[in-house]
């Protein structure tokens, strides 16, 4: 809170109620003000995030979820016993690393794209896409 | 079995537990500490934590003994458990940590902004509160029953108290605390005695456990049937019965038993020779595969709105943590589920005798003294002992606090400290009222319902509620009603003993399978018959739920 703006005169009667809002990146307005271009960033992050969980379920249902037609083909309880005891875990913890590294890269893309808009710094008005 | 031991350890951790917790009494010093432990608890804390409270009785006990009473397709209960986890960090983890809601009634009101929908939430989230601990104080009655031969009413009773004392005193921030000494206390109780268990099965000759079912007997044994039962066999089974079976008094005279049901009152002994085969008492389904998958969906989606896992993201400092704390609490939970299934298999070699007696869950404790043997076999059951009652009171705290949270703020009149803590024993009262009247269902079958509930009812609400904006409240209601409230109606039948054998038993025993679409598809269906009831803050809350903090937070430079 400290970038106040200087040289406005005020008289100061107690708390201010307010807490004006700070310059911000022009993508990061856009996204607070919920404009339609605002809306199409958080879109375009959720649809990747979206992707990925999907993604990280389909594996999940692939492999762990055909597993009980796999053993009752095999019908082979020493079978079942090892990989529900003890196999299926380490590909559980290994779908769970995957999904967060790419949930966090696009996460990452994201904030780059939203900082890196060529307007940065110049006052927030102008181009709007509603 | 050395009772001392037994009584000394538990003590410590019923005494621990409330030390722990009166500490956090100190620390806990504004309202946002006691619900949220103030949101800035670390992801390796909280990881401990999360999964010291998941761990619950099903786990601790449950598995092994459905193991050794139905073989290895039980193990998907603790595959499910991790998988349901690993559900909740793909679809919920982070946006519901940056919904910035506390409950999943508070979640339902910021993102449909619908008062009804609150309460329809509210009523879900005790219900499956107060499903999943009865179980649990259920299994607290068994534990000392079977260590002390204490009567059934006081495990439930000890468990409830210290869970009022320890989560009314001390809220979100000393529970925190408390149960990630409770994962390692569990991790350990477990641990040490399998290393002493498997090098006693190595002493033995190491003999290969019998995988097909059921479990034969190695030597001749007697068991004694401590509490009236009914045996549904489906060989005959030959005994030597001293005591009353089937009406009729026996003094210790051969006896064969035909297929069908028979009823041994309490008391009596049944003499086995070796390598009888034993049969389990619970009645086997006839649709193995059709159970298995009801079992998958229910736990896979479950997790996810269990009402205790989801107050647990909310002490993370934002979305990020949460995730990696889920991505933690995943091989801690992996971890200890490597154990319960030794157990599991050892039983079925040492104490097959347990699935006739209807004790199954008491297999992890009785294992210790029947391979060991001697001081340290009491030693050892003594620490088992210990971990399973941490296992009873971390679910169970986590829960009541879940469920008192939402009676402080949807029923109870005003908000507020001192509301909550009147609203921890009426939390926890029902289900005890329920533990001590309902008759025992197997622990983690009585979990398994609460997950399908969840299932049909909290999946649908969060994923659709996270991921699309078509959302209407009239059409989560009627996925809630609809999804969640016929899953409550078949497990409720099933429990009450309304449904017919067959096909129709096993739709209703595992109603995951059926009842999850029904939700998915009612919420879609009457969302999308009422597109003019979208709420207007729809746009701005996909924003918060999705946006990282470091984006969202005023004036913070994106990382």
């Amino acid at each position: 809170m400290s970038a106040e703006q200087a040289a406005r005169r005020e008289r100061v009667t107690g708390e201010p109620r307010r807490v004006r809002p700070l310059p911000r990146h022009r993508a990061q307005s856009e996204i607070d003000e919920q404009t339609a271009l605002g809306g199409a960033y958080v879109r375009s992050l959720m649809r990747g995030q979206f992707r990925a969980a999907v993604t990280g379920f389909v594996v999940l249902a692939l492999t762990v979820g055909t597993l009980p037609l796999a053993f009752r083909a095999l019908d082979d309880d020493a079978v079942t016993w090892c990989v529900l005891g003890f196999a299926v875990y380490g590909p559980l913890a290994l779908i769970a690393w995957w999904y967060v590294r790419t949930a966090e890269r696009n996460e990452r893309d994201f904030a780059r794209l939203v900082a890196d808009r060529p307007t940065d710094g110049r006052p927030t008005q102008g181009r709007r896409a509603e | 079995m050395s009772q001392t031991y037994a009584v000394v350890a538990v003590t410590a951790v019923v005494l621990a537990t409330v030390l722990v917790g009166g500490f956090g009494l100190r620390i806990s010093r504004t309202t946002s500490d006691f619900y949220v432990a103030s949101r800035t608890v670390g992801p390796g804390l909280n990881a401990a934590a999360i999964s010291g409270e998941y761990l619950s009785a099903a786990s601790f006990l449950g598995i092994a003994g459905l193991v050794l009473v139905q073989g290895p397709d039980m193990l998907w209960y603790p595959v499910g458990y991790t998988a349901g986890y690993l559900v909740l960090l793909l679809f919920v983890a982070a946006p519901l940590r940056r919904s910035g809601a506390y409950t999943l009634p508070d979640f339902a009101e910021a993102r449909l902004e619908s008062p009804g929908v609150r309460r329809l939430v509210s009523v879900f989230v005790v219900g499956a509160g107060w499903l999943y601990l009865v179980p649990q104080l259920q299994g607290a009655g068994l534990t000392l029953k079977i260590l002390t031969g204490a009567p059934d009413w006081l495990g439930p009773v000890l468990v409830a108290a210290v869970v009022v004392v320890a989560v009314a005193a001390g809220g979100m921030r000393s529970i925190t605390f408390v149960q990630a000494f409770q994962y390692w206390l569990k991790l350990t109780a477990l641990l040490v005695p399998v290393l002493f268990l498997v090098l006693a099965w190595r002493g033995d000759g190491a003999p290969r456990p019998v995988y097909d079912e059921p479990a034969a007997l190695r030597h001749q044994q007697t068991v004694r049937v401590a509490d009236t039962l009914t045996l549904r066999l489906t060989d005959p089974l030959s005994v030597r019965a001293t005591g009353t079976v089937d009406g009729r008094p026996r003094h210790g005279e051969a006896l064969t038993l035909v297929p069908g049901e028979h009823r041994v009152e309490a008391g009596t002994r049944l003499a086995l020779d070796a390598a009888t085969r034993v049969p389990g008492t619970a009645a086997r389904t006839e649709h193995p595969l059709y159970a298995t998958y009801g079992l998958i969906v229910a736990t896979f989606l479950g997790t996810m709105g269990l009402p205790h896992v989801v107050v647990r993201f909310y002490t993370s400092p934002g979305g990020r943590e949460a995730r990696r704390a889920t991505v933690v609490v995943l091989a801690l939970i992996g971890a200890f589920y490597l154990l319960p299934p030794v157990y599991g298999a050892l039983g079925r070699l040492y104490a097959p005798e347990l699935a006739l007696t209807g004790d199954a869950d008491a297999a992890v404790l009785l294992l210790p003294e029947r391979l060991v043997g001697g001081a340290g076999g009491d030693l050892l059951g003594a620490l088992v002992a210990g971990g399973a009652f941490a296992a009873f009171l971390s679910t169970a705290s986590g829960l009541t606090m879940a469920v008192a949270g939402v009676l402080t703020q949807d029923v109870l009149p005003s908000r507020g400290i001192r509301h909550f803590r009147l609203a921890t024993p009426i939390a926890i009262s029902v289900p005890l009222l329920g533990a001590l009247l309902v008759s025992q269902v197997p622990v983690a079958d009585a979990v398994g319902m609460a997950f399908a509930v969840s299932a049909s009812s909290f999946c649908p609400l969060l994923v659709l509620g996270i991921w699309w904006r078509g959302l209407t409240p009239p059409g989560a209601a009627a996925g809630l009603l609809l999804g969640g409230g016929s899953a409550l109606l078949a497990v409720a039948a099933t429990v009450l003993g309304l449904a017919p054998p067959g096909l129709a038993h096993a739709l209703l025993a595992w109603p995951a399978v059926w009842s999850v679409p029904v939700g998915f598809l009612a919420m879609i269906g009457v969302s999308l018959a009422t597109p003019g009831r979208v709420p207007a803050g729809t746009n701005a809350a996909m924003t918060r739920f999705h946006l990282p903090e470091a984006l969202a937070r005023a004036g913070g430079a994106p990382r």
